[in-house]
């Protein structure tokens, strides 16, 4: 998995390691059961804080995204369904943009534009 | 350790699930060895085995279940088994040359060894594999799922840039 972090930026690092996991999740790049890296592990790798990586993952698993298991580390909830909301908002812009004439690559275009 | 803004690293973890089965299933008949020709415990003939078997288990469960990798602008790092030890880093400066390759299924890859030409192997499966060659020209072949990210992490550090992260899932 792929995590980027931009220590300039105004977000918080918490919340870029929340995105991180989140981005992850969607882009199945993690899947349901997964274990993620140690906070120690991955807070060196990132040269963040310890504690600022246990804060992003104390913050998911309050969001049901993460569950914490003794002996078996941090892991992807089972309960987790991440990408629902996301298709759905995807299949609307789809729909829309038929409608409207927009194509794939136009839709496409019109996503790079607007990130 | 790295003063870039963007830190863009890999992690990927490989297991070795058949060699957490292979482990139990070899322990049992080790321990029932342990009996006695009249069918009894005796208490060097059972600690003998077992602290063999707890030997064998324990360099197991450090070296040939799982690896967990970080690839970004510190370099490289590889943690084995349940501990993250031992606990292999390869700074940035120190690598010269990363490469995906794949583990043919014809190669012995089941844990930590070192062999002329192919240099350290930490590979727990075939598959997927992160060949590094470091600037002494030193090998080190490493299990990961996905080599190609890892790579484009290396890349983006040595660069400084920001990659895009599409299309690695």
């Amino acid at each position: 998995m792929i995590w980027a972090i931009d220590h300039t930026a105004t977000i918080p690092l918490r919340d870029q390691i929340i995105t991180c996991v989140r981005r992850g999740i969607t882009t199945c790049q993690l899947t349901v059961g997964d274990q993620l890296p140690p906070a120690v592990e991955l807070a060196e790798a990132l040269s963040v804080d310890r504690n600022t990586v246990l804060a992003a993952y104390r913050q998911l698993r309050s969001d049901g995204v993460l569950e914490f298991r003794r002996g078996r580390g941090v892991r992807v909830a089972h309960a987790t369904s991440p990408q629902s909301t996301v298709v759905e908002a995807a299949q609307q812009l789809i729909k829309v943009g038929s409608a409207h004439g927009l194509d794939q690559d136009q839709l496409i275009q019109l996503i790079r534009e607007l990130t | 350790m790295n003063n870039t803004a963007v830190h863009t690293i890999y992690s990927g973890r490989s297991t070795n699930w058949p060699m957490i089965g292979l482990s139990i299933v070899l322990v049992l008949p080790l321990l029932a060895m342990a009996k006695g020709s009249n069918g009894s415990w005796s208490a060097v003939g059972f600690l003998i085995p077992l602290l063999v078997v707890v030997a064998a288990v324990a360099a197991n469960l450090l070296t040939a279940t799982s690896l967990r990798t970080t690839a970004g602008p510190n370099g490289i790092t590889v943690h084995c088994g349940v501990l993250g030890w031992p606990r292999f880093r390869y700074p940035m400066h120190r690598i010269q040359h990363v490469e995906a390759i794949e583990v043919p299924r014809s190669q012995w890859a089941r844990g930590m060894y070192w062999w002329p030409r192919r240099g350290l192997m930490l590979t727990l499966r075939t598959g997927p594999a992160l060949r590094i060659t470091l600037t002494n020209g030193r090998k080190v072949t490493i299990s990961t799922p996905q080599p190609q990210a890892a790579i484009l992490a290396i890349d983006s550090a040595r660069r400084g840039a920001f990659p895009s992260t599409g299309g690695l899932s």
